[in-house]
């Protein structure tokens, strides 16, 4: 892993990055699950899947933008894409840098920490027992994740096990790389 | 050196805003199957990948100018209006908007503080027959600015017009912090030209 | 420096933009340039075809965990195609004349600033491409042929 990576992340988002107030982001997200939480009657799972497909599709072209921005290549491990994940795709977007941490010993699966988290800054969870049991109400981020990450040939699953939304110590969200995607080849070649 | 007010890079809202559309159509969808589908059988789960992945099919559904799709996103607006309002009045206490509550002063604050808030510049133009009718022009509306169908400027209006209600939205949810209700109309006046006529009861 | 023509291949090896300022590859037929020509379908399976073969080439022979052996240019007689892939699997490339040395700047200037910015930001153009479509956007055309085509 380059070491100057966090002074280069920086650097991208000091000067590369056009921003906005992170409150209109975050109220403008809210209004979204509001509405889906709304539209689909406080059935969370739903509320969950939608917001996982929208975050797919922003994901797949949220990663042009960081590829073009960052100048970043294929990464040679999976240790090396948590820590670009975090270090720099959370840092010129949201602009923190979750912890990479919980490795299982096969390398294959790792845990971010969102110490803070833009999109639920303020936030309160409808006042409901299911909610703070099914809704996770960032779970955009989990199809941003795969999104992203499947253009760059990693086939991951993702998933939140805690949130502090939930009444949770800490909000966590789980990677786990199922397979190296191979370059698809022209047509006629094997 | 801290940052005084936290931020987050302008694609992430512009992405996210982008996408409100579509999932509006698909929300729409969804709701109607499974309505259509009555109890006996169950929804199927929906996967993550779908015919619209990356795709732009979805735009030409016949949902795209339904009155569902209109209305979840006019109220997503207006939900973030409300707040918004407060948003800025809260971080601005020195406000002039708070010492002069008068509609047209209002309609000023949404041009001014609102606008550049949203949009990183003010309204263009604010027209009033001083009888509580408000036009509001913007010449070159910024969630547009990126908009260019690969069919041509007729497809790219026709697709475009949902996502003015999002704005119109904000606009009404500003108003109603304030106490005013109103009834806005915005149009595409002459791409990316747009405006908003807002009604109040005032 | 003299550009005759610039191509973008997707991730599914598809050619999704080409856009030929001169008649280079087949200098039979005259014209003042042509966009995503039906004519050059098969020329854009074989230049593909070739890129594709000595960036696998180049990545086989001389790749270091540190970094990876890329595939910038090859010459012919008559002229020098650039390549750039971005790490999402797009592939970029230019025909120029024999004394333009290098393009990768302008190759990944087109990739961020164009693609990316007017591409990917633009709801209404897709990002993955069904095989036989391509990029017709009137900026984007406008955008590419400011930046790389004759002045």
């Amino acid at each position: 892993m380059n070491k100057g990576i966090k002074a280069s992340s920086d650097d991208i988002w000091k000067n590369r990055v056009d921003k906005v107030n992170a409150e209109l982001f975050t109220l403008t997200y809210g209004s979204v699950v509001a509405q889906l939480v709304r539209d689909f009657k406080n059935d969370y799972q739903k509320v969950n899947q939608q917001l996982e497909k929208m975050g797919y599709n922003i994901g797949i072209r949220l990663v042009e933008d960081f590829l073009a921005k960052t100048g970043t290549g294929r990464c040679q491990s999976f240790k090396d894409t948590a820590e670009v994940v975090s270090k720099v795709g959370f840092k010129v977007f949201l602009n923190v840098t979750p912890q990479v941490t919980n490795w299982t010993s096969d390398g294959k699966t790792f845990s971010l920490i969102l110490d803070e988290n833009p999109l639920a800054e303020f936030v309160e969870l409808p006042d409901d027992e299911r909610a703070k049991k099914e809704l996770w109400y960032s779970n955009v981020l989990t199809g941003v994740l795969k999104g992203a990450l499947e253009m760059v040939q990693l086939e991951v699953d993702v998933n939140f096990v805690s949130d502090v939304l939930r009444g949770d110590d800490r909000t966590e969200l789980r990677l786990q790389l199922i397979r190296f995607l191979k370059d698809e080849m022209p047509a006629g070649e094997d | 050196m801290t940052e005084i007010t936290p931020q987050v890079n302008a694609t992430c809202l512009d992405l996210l805003i982008n996408e409100m559309v579509p999932l509006a159509i698909r929300t729409t969808r969804e709701l109607k199957q499974s309505y259509e589908q009555a109890i006996e059988s169950l929804v199927p789960q929906i996967s993550i990948k779908d015919e619209d992945t990356g795709d732009v099919e979805i735009l030409n559904s016949e949902l795209l100018h339904s009155e569902d799709v209109t209305h979840k996103l006019e109220n997503c607006g207006y939900s973030i209006g409300i707040r918004l309002s407060e948003v800025l009045i809260y971080k601005d206490s020195q406000n002039e908007i708070l010492k002069n509550l008068e509609l047209l002063n209002i309609m000023k604050f949404i041009c001014r503080d609102v606008w550049r808030e949203l949009y990183g510049k003010q309204m263009d133009n604010l027209r009033t027959n001083h009888r509580g009718t408000f036009v509001l022009i913007d010449n070159a509306f910024k969630t547009f600015q990126r908009f260019d169908s690969p069919v041509d400027l007729q497809d790219t209006i026709y697709k475009c017009k949902p996502y003015l209600w999002i704005s119109s939205g904000i606009i009404r949810g500003v108003l109603k912090s304030f106490g005013v209700d109103s009834l806005i109309t915005p149009e595409i006046t002459k791409f990316p030209m747009v405006s908003f006529n807002i009604q109040t009861n005032v | 420096m003299t550009i005759f023509s610039f191509w973008i291949f997707d991730r599914h090896c598809n050619c999704i933009y080409s856009r030929e300022w001169t008649q280079v590859l087949n200098p039979a037929t005259e014209s003042s340039g042509t966009i995503n020509a039906k004519a050059n379908e098969d020329n854009a399976k074989l230049l593909f075809g070739v890129l594709f073969s000595l960036r696998n080439i180049a990545r086989k022979v001389g790749d270091t965990p540190e970094q990876e052996n890329t595939l910038n240019s090859f010459a012919t007689a008559k002229y020098r195609a650039h390549f750039y892939e971005s790490p999402s699997g797009l592939r970029l490339c230019i025909l120029s004349d024999l004394e333009t040395q290098n393009l990768q700047t302008q190759l990944r200037d087109v990739y961020s600033n164009i693609y990316v910015e007017h591409i990917v930001k633009n709801p209404l153009s897709p990002v993955d491409f069904k095989p036989g479509s391509k990029i017709t956007n009137q900026r984007f055309i406008r955008l590419v042929d400011r930046y790389l085509g004759p002045q």
